[in-house]
């Protein structure tokens, strides 16, 4: 267990799937909250810091790729890692381009998310 | 602009379609992979039974993956169904199930364009011989036409009769527009002329309404 509990945001519009997501991750130390849409997300870490956000690609309203270009404008230092469900890493590829720290293709290795989480936060060694 | 080729169309259409459906597939294979990867999490961190209420949690988990299963075998259905369509290039078609399969599939596409659309059913049963493909394709054509337009967030789909033969009409609900303000700017959408060209191929007339804020189809021959 971590003594200074790391805040993570999870966006995503799918419920199921990100309070089950965030129940892992507490188990494992991490401080979660979630919201369901990209305009929520964005007001969440205006007013609340963070150490990194998570982000799905594909949701209603504001989708994944305009919500990180508006988390880089208001937190351009929050590492994001982006989620997709897609069969290509085409929309993962052109998020980095745009700041986002890595892309995690649906359905998730929970170890591998740990892994870039550490990443990102230079908490583990890269290579 | 050019009228593209109606197997581009199609090729497009099916591939739309395709790839919204599967990617909501993955969502469901999401969810069960985290939930059986948080009873395994439990089962590991129980090794005493140092764990309150785990049969509890364990079963939580069972439900949210059971409801997954069966939301997944929903999805795999519509979609094993909707691929049959180019089975067949012209054959007899129910338009009212048609556009239900259409309608199931395509949910989620406008859903992330912040679309709801709500089918009104009639009891009667409506058949016309077309190609089943190029009808939902001028549907799904029609809907796209109109959210391009309207700031709406509901379509609306029912069947009425036009001169004895029946007729789907899409319209938005509170559209914000005179209905004939709405119409010359739906004629003046890249998607119409592609529309109209699609209705001629398939036996249907388009029109649209003057009296609410969307499109009329109606069908010239009937079986």
């Amino acid at each position: 267990m971590k003594n200074k509990k790391t805040r993570i945001l999870l966006v995503d519009d799918e419920i199921e799937f990100i309070t089950t997501l965030a129940e892992r991750l507490e188990l494992r130390g991490y401080t979660v909250k979630i919201t369901q849409d990209g305009e929520s997300g964005i007001s969440t870490l205006a007013s609340t810091p963070f150490d990194i956000a998570i982000i799905d690609l594909m949701m209603p309203g504001l989708n994944g790729i305009d919500t990180l270009r508006q988390i880089k404008e208001i937190c351009p230092d929050l590492p994001v890692i982006l989620l997709t469900g897609h069969g290509s890493t085409k929309d993962g590829m052109e998020g980095m381009r745009i700041g986002a720290f890595d892309f995690l293709m649906k359905p998730l290795d929970i170890n591998e998310l740990m892994l870039k989480i550490k990443l990102a936060l230079g908490e583990a060694p890269k290579g | 602009m050019s009228t593209p080729d109606v197997n581009d169309s199609k090729a497009e259409f099916l591939g739309a379609i395709t790839c919204s459906v599967t990617h909501e597939i993955q969502n469901v294979l999401a969810i069960i992979k985290e939930n059986s990867g948080l009873m395994e999490d439990f089962i590991l961190m129980n090794p005493n039974g140092s764990v309150p209420g785990l049969e509890k949690k364990l079963a939580a988990c069972i439900d949210k993956i059971k409801k997954q299963a069966y939301r997944g075998v929903g999805l795999t259905s519509e979609l094993n169904s909707f691929a049959h369509g180019p089975d067949k290039t012209t054959t007899s078609i129910n338009i009212v199930e048609l556009i239900k399969k259409l309608v199931a599939v395509s949910e989620r596409f406008f859903k992330l364009k912040g679309i709801d659309i709500l089918l009104t059913v009639p009891d009667q049963r409506h058949s016309i011989t077309t190609d089943p493909v190029l009808f939902q394709m001028i549907i799904f054509s029609c809907i796209n036409c109109l959210i391009e337009i309207f700031k709406s967030k509901t379509m609306l789909i029912d069947f009425q009769a036009h001169q004895e033969l029946p007729c789907v009409r899409l319209s938005m609900e509170n559209a914000g527009m005179e209905p004939q303000v709405a119409a010359s700017q739906i004629i003046q959408t890249d998607g119409w002329k592609n529309i109209q060209h699609l209705c001629r191929k398939t036996n249907m007339n388009i029109t649209p309404q003057k009296q609410t804020t969307g499109i009329r189809i109606f069908f010239s021959s009937l079986q």
